[in-house]
């Protein structure tokens, strides 16, 4: 692990005290570290947190979903009549109601 | 000319043109000077910040052992040694009022100095703050330094330099055997260094070491200018040579002229702020800071702030103490700026609702100081 690691913003962190350095030169850390730095030092690359993995994970997943693209599709194509008989067809109780709302909701958000 | 009301009673309705004297350039010593502001209360600037020991935001009372540790605001302790000493601010009135000293303490002896070993409390002034000195130029103005100490009898010394310490001032004083381990009043006077580069921007424009011990390699003979990173000369007191030693610092001041007055402790809430200038932290009872946002996942800008004043130099942030967080996982200091500065929450996106607060004494400090 190095002294540093680097941050998705010209802050850069000091890993011993967790001190978040700005980038200004009359910073005391920030002359330390550009010294640290002349001297050969090579701070840490940034991490993303486990958060915004997550996130991108879980939006690849839904980009990724057959059934959700099968639907955009049929929607961006279809009368209203042909989507009056796909919800005769589909849904016959609230909560199934309420699953197809959701999915066009999110569907439409996504175009 | 303007007189307050007791001159105007002294004088009565008589014409100032009775009493020339008044109207008249006095050709006082330093001394005599000194005395008439005295006479009036009427004191010259402190340069030094936080010489009454009062304001100590960062430690409190508690003691510290390692170098850059400061024990009150403004002042911050170099070591390197076999020793051990513990610094911390104490609650002791001092002979001008003040109810705080700086206390260092011995916890471990070295009695054998090596070259490259000392002990020194530090000061940093900024630059802006002693432009009106006009060190490095040839109108440079003589200082002198006034303190209390409380320490065990010897020769100690006092060094002044410049930014890098490649200009510097090493000014001796002791304590003879009947003031060791009484309050004393001394003063040192340095005349102004009129070369080298001396900083009037916000970086260092004057250092100050109080020497504890010197090691050879660290030593300048007192009495001129020269161009070492010093710390004392060679008649330093080895103030780490016995253990329990103590050394106790206070009513410091800097002020221009060879005479200093007498120190006047000043407000409490005026040094704060100055101090704050560069260190400060926001801390508080449970949410005493509380920070939320909304946007589920991702990294957002949940919090901006200002600095209770405007800071040194955009300050390095840390994050004190602990936080409960609510839909998110952490917090970061996404930016800082000599006037404010801002926190990021990051999402998992699960829900909108992002949010963190700060358990008790927990929060953010900000540090601009001169190290």
């Amino acid at each position: 692990m190095s002294e540093y690691i680097l941050t998705s913003t010209d802050i850069v962190i000091r890993q011993s005290d967790h001190a978040f350095i700005p980038s200004d030169p009359a910073n005391c850390d920030r002359i330390e570290y550009d010294a640290w730095l002349a001297a050969g030092g090579v701070p840490d690359p940034y991490v993303r947190p486990q958060e915004e993995i997550n996130w991108e994970q879980r939006k690849q997943a839904f980009d990724a979903d057959v059934t959700r693209t099968d639907l955009l599709a049929r929607l961006r194509t279809a009368s209203p009549q042909q989507i009056n008989q796909y919800v005769d067809a589909n849904v016959t109780n609230l909560v199934e109601a309420t699953a197809l709302l959701k999915r066009i909701l999110l569907v439409l958000a996504a175009v | 000319m303007f007189l307050s009301p007791a001159s105007r009673a002294l004088i009565g309705t008589r014409s100032l043109r009775e009493f020339p004297w008044l109207q008249r350039a006095m050709n006082w010593t330093s001394s005599q000077m000194a005395q008439g502001r005295a006479n009036i209360d009427l004191l010259k600037k402190n340069y030094i910040i936080n010489g009454a020991m009062m304001v100590s935001q960062q430690n409190g009372t508690t003691a510290g052992t390692t170098t850059n540790y400061y024990p009150v605001d403004q002042f911050h302790m170099l070591i390197s040694n076999g020793g051990a000493i513990s610094a911390a601010q104490v609650a002791s009135v001092t002979p001008s009022g003040s109810p705080n000293r700086l206390r260092v303490t011995v916890t471990t002896a070295d009695a054998a100095v090596a070259a490259g070993d000392y002990s020194v409390i530090e000061v940093h002034l900024e630059g802006l703050t002693v432009a009106d000195l006009m060190f490095g130029t040839s109108s440079a103005k003589t200082i002198v330094i006034q303190f209390g100490v409380r320490a065990p009898a010897g020769t100690y010394c006092i060094v002044v330099g410049n930014s890098p310490f490649n200009r510097s001032y090493v000014a001796e004083y002791s304590i003879a055997g009947g003031e060791a381990n009484v309050d004393v009043v001394k003063s040192v006077v340095i005349p102004g260094d009129t070369t080298g580069t001396w900083l009037t921007t916000t970086g260092i424009g004057i250092g100050i070491r109080f020497g504890l011990m010197a090691g050879s390699s660290l030593q300048q003979a007192a009495g001129s200018w020269g161009t070492g990173a010093v710390v004392g000369s060679a008649n330093q007191f080895n103030f780490m040579g016995t253990i329990n030693n103590v050394f106790e610092l206070f009513d410091v001041s800097l002020t221009e002229g060879t005479v200093a007055p007498a120190f006047m402790v000043p407000d409490y809430p005026s040094q704060l702020t100055l101090c704050q200038r560069y260190w400060y932290s926001l801390l508080g009872p449970t949410a005493g800071m509380y920070i939320e946002t909304y946007g589920g996942a991702g990294t957002f800008n949940a919090l901006a702030f200002n600095h209770p004043v405007p800071m040194r130099t955009a300050p390095t942030g840390a994050i004190i103490g602990t936080f409960t967080y609510g839909n998110c996982g952490s917090i970061a200091i996404n930016s800082t700026s000599a006037t404010g500065a801002s926190i990021n929450v990051t999402g998992s996106g699960a829900v909108s609702r992002l949010y963190a607060f700060a358990n008790a004494s927990s929060g953010v400090s900000m540090d601009a100081r001169m190290l």
